[in-house]
C-alpha cells in the first residue's frame, strides 16, 4: 500500500533529522530537530532546546555545540544555528493543503532509538479543545517524547509539521509548517517566563522560570493571574495577546495571592528578544 | 513402610478437609458460585467482585445445608464483602498467627457444589503495606502461586497446618492471586459491621503535582522537592471551609510530607474521617498551617 520509493523518502528524511540535547539547572531536554536549510538552520521545539545552548548530533554521527538563536516559547519553537553548511535540508509543504486521511511519516529519536520511523494518517487540521485557538496538524500516528521537535512529513517527504505533543487518545499534534515559516521571519517573541494552567478564575502559575521577567517582577508559584494591562485574562491566548502588545514595554499584571479580596498588581518589563522559556 | 508420597497426599487431603469446615459456597452470581470464609460466628467474608447482587444471596454450609445470607457491606478497594448468615453452625476459621515465608506450601480451599475444592501452590511473596489499584489499603501484600478456580474466589488460602493465611482474590493483580491477610480482613469486617461501608476521607480540592522552586525549598527548609498545587476548591467542602484556596501548594498533611497524590490518599484512607488534620501550605512564598476537619467522600449516584 505504500507509495513507490517510500524507502528513499524515509531515508532522505532521516538524514535531515537531528538529535538535540540540552540542559541547564537540572532541567533536561532531549528530542529531535529538523534541518530546515542547508546553511545550518535547525528547527526544534522550545521545550526541547532548554536554556541558551544545545548539543546537536547529525545522522552521520557528527556532534555540534550550538546556541539557541531564537525562541518562541508560546509557539514552542526554537532555532539553532549549526554554523555548518552543505547539510541535507528538508523540503516543506504548506500544511493548509493537507487532507484528512493523507499518509504521514514521522522520524525522531523516541526512547533512544535514533532515526526511528513511524507512519500514520492525517486525522484533522485545526484547533484542539483546551489548547486555545492555535492550529495544529493532528495525526493518528504513534509518537514518543523523543519525537518532539522532529519532522512530520507527507508521502513525498515534504515536512508539514514539527511533532510537539501527544494528546488523549494517542493523537499526535504537530506545529504546522507555515507557523515555522512565520516564526523564522518574525524571530523570538518576548516571554513572561511562567508556566500556567487555566482555572476557574484566571491563569494559575505552576512554575516561574529562573531569571525571567516574571521572576524579576517577583511573581510566585501559586499566583493567580487575572488581568493584563487592565483587561481580564481567561485563557492562554488572552495572556499571549497582552504579551505581544507590550513587547519591549511594561506589562501590568493583576493577580491574587491567597487573599481573593485583594487584587495585587505588578509591572513586568518584557525583554525584547532573549532566549527565555514559556 | 509407607510411601512418603502417599502420606504427603493424605496429609494434604486431611488439611483441606479440616480447613473446609469453615468454608462455604456463596451463590450470588449466575455462572460460577464463589466461596466465603466463616470469619466470626454468623459472619462470612467473601470476595466483593463475585457478588453480583445485593439481595437473594444464599450460601451452602460445609454440612450441605443451605442458608440465606444478608449483605452487610462491600469494600471494593480490598475486594472484600461481609455477609451475615444467621444460624450458620460451621466452625469459625482459625487464623494463622504469622504469614508463612515465600516458598511455603499453601492450599486454596473453596466450596464448589457439594464438595470442598482445593488447589495446591506456594506462597510467592510477602511485602509491606500497600494500596491496591482500586484504592484499598492492604496491611501486607501476600502473593500466592496457585491456580484459583473462579468458584474458589473469596475462599481461604491456608498454610500447611490448615490455618487461614488470607482470603483469595484474583482481581487485585493481573498476574497473581492475592491472599488478603487476616489483619486487613478484621479491619474491614469491623468497619463494615459498624458502618455498612468504608468511609473515605475527603478534602474537596483538586490537586496537581508541582515542583517547588529551589530557593523556596532551601529558605523554608522543606523536606520535599515537590508539592500539590490546589487547582480547584469547593468553598463548602472541608478544605475550602478551612480557608484553602486555588494556588495554595500543599506540602504536608497530618504531619506527613506530601509530594504525590498518593501521599494524600494514604493520609485520607487511614481512618481520617472526622479528624482534624493540620495542613501545611505554601502561599505567596511563605508557609501557612491551617486545620482541616476531614469530611467523608460523597458517594456516587
Amino acid at each position: 500500500m505504500l507509495p513507490q520509493g517510500f524507502g528513499e523518502v524515509a531515508e532522505r528524511l532521516r538524514r535531515s533529522t537531528v538529535q538535540v540535547f540540552s540542559g541547564t539547572r537540572g532541567a533536561q531536554g532531549t528530542g529531535s530537530g529538523v534541518i530546515w536549510s542547508s546553511d545550518g538552520t535547525v528547527i526544534t521545539n522550545a521545550h526541547v532546546a532548554l536554556g541558551d545552548a544545545a548539543l546537536v548530533e547529525l545522522w552521520d554521527g557528527r556532534s555540534i555545540e550550538t546556541r539557541v538563536a531564537a525562541r518562541d516559547a508560546r509557539a514552542d519553537l526554537a532555532v539553532l544555528k549549526l554554523g555548518v553548511t552543505g547539510l541535507a535540508a528538508v523540503a516543506w509543504r504548506d500544511s493548509t493543503s493537507l487532507r484528512p486521511g493523507e499518509l504521514v511519516v514521522a522520524v525522531g529519536n523516541p526512547l533512544g532509538f535514533v532515526g526511528a520511523l513511524t507512519t500514520g494518517v492525517v486525522h484533522a487540521s485545526g484547533s484542539v479543545r483546551g489548547l486555545g485557538r492555535r492550529r495544529w496538524v493532528q495525526a493518528a500516528i504513534r509518537l514518543a517524547p523523543g519525537n518532539s521537535g522532529g519532522p512530520l512529513a507527507d508521502a513525498e517527504g515534504r515536512v508539514v509539521g514539527i511533532n510537539t505533543m501527544v494528546v488523549a487518545g494517542g493523537v499526535a499534534l504537530a506545529i504546522p509548517s507555515d507557523n515555522v515559516v512565520d516564526f523564522l521571519k518574525r524571530g523570538s517573541r518576548p516571554a513572561l517566563g511562567v508556566v500556567v494552567r487555566p482555572v476557574d478564575v484566571g491563569l494559575l502559575v505552576l512554575e516561574v522560570i529562573p531569571n525571567s521577567p516574571a521572576e524579576n517582577a517577583s511573581l510566585l508559584i501559586g499566583d493567580l493571574l487575572v488581568s493584563a494591562n487592565g483587561r481580564r485574562i481567561e485563557s492562554m491566548d488572552d495572556l499571549g495577546d497582552a504579551i505581544d502588545q507590550s513587547a519591549g514595554a511594561l506589562l501590568k499584571i493583576g493577580f491574587f495571592r491567597g487573599d481573593r479580596r485583594r487584587e495585587r498588581e505588578v509591572s513586568v518589563r518584557l525583554g525584547a528578544s532573549r532566549a527565555e522559556a514559556a | 513402610m509407607s510411601n512418603p508420597l502417599v502420606s504427603f497426599s493424605e496429609e494434604l487431603a486431611s488439611t483441606v478437609a479440616r480447613a473446609g469446615q469453615s468454608v462455604v459456597a456463596v451463590h450470588a452470581r449466575s455462572r460460577f458460585d464463589s466461596s466465603g470464609v466463616h470469619w466470626s460466628p454468623g459472619v462470612v467474608v467473601t470476595a466483593d467482585h463475585a457478588l453480583r447482587r445485593d439481595e437473594d444471596i444464599r450460601i451452602t454450609a460445609p454440612d450441605g445445608s443451605r442458608l440465606n445470607a444478608e449483605l452487610v457491606g462491600r469494600d471494593p478497594g480490598t475486594d472484600l464483602a461481609v455477609l451475615r448468615a444467621q444460624g450458620l453452625t460451621a466452625a469459625v476459621a482459625e487464623k494463622a498467627e504469622k504469614t508463612p515465608a515465600p516458598g511455603s506450601v499453601i492450599l486454596a480451599v473453596g466450596r464448589f457444589k457439594d464438595s470442598a475444592s482445593a488447589a495446591f501452590g506456594v506462597l510467592s511473596s510477602v511485602s509491606g503495606p500497600s494500596q491496591t489499584w482500586r484504592g484499598g489499603k492492604l496491611d501486607q501484600v501476600v502473593r500466592v502461586d496457585v491456580a484459583l478456580h473462579p468458584a474458589a474466589s473469596g475462599g481461604a488460602i491456608v498454610d500447611a497446618e490448615g490455618k487461614l493465611v488470607g482470603i483469595a482474590t484474583p482481581v487485585l493483580s493481573r498476574v497473581a492471586v492475592f491472599a488478603i491477610p487476616p489483619v486487613t480482613v478484621q479491619r474491614v469486617v469491623e468497619t463494615l459491621l459498624a458502618h455498612g461501608r468504608i468511609p473515605r476521607g475527603y478534602l474537596g480540592v483538586g490537586l496537581q503535582p508541582v515542583a517547588i522552586p529551589e530557593h523556596l525549598k532551601s529558605t523554608l527548609k522543606l523536606p520535599g522537592a515537590a508539592g500539590l498545587i490546589v487547582i480547584s476548591a469547593d468553598p463548602d467542602a472541608p478544605a475550602g471551609q478551612a480557608g484553602v484556596t486555588i494556588g495554595d501548594v500543599l506540602v504536608a498533611l497530618g504531619g506527613a510530607t506530601i509530594q504525590r497524590p498518593e501521599d494524600v490518599q494514604q493520609v485520607l484512607d487511614s481512618g481520617s474521617v472526622g479528624k482534624k488534620l493540620s495542613a501545611r501550605l505554601l502561599r505567596g512564598g511563605k508557609l501557612l498551617d491551617v486545620d482541616v476537619t476531614v469530611g467523608e467522600r460523597p458517594r456516587k449516584g
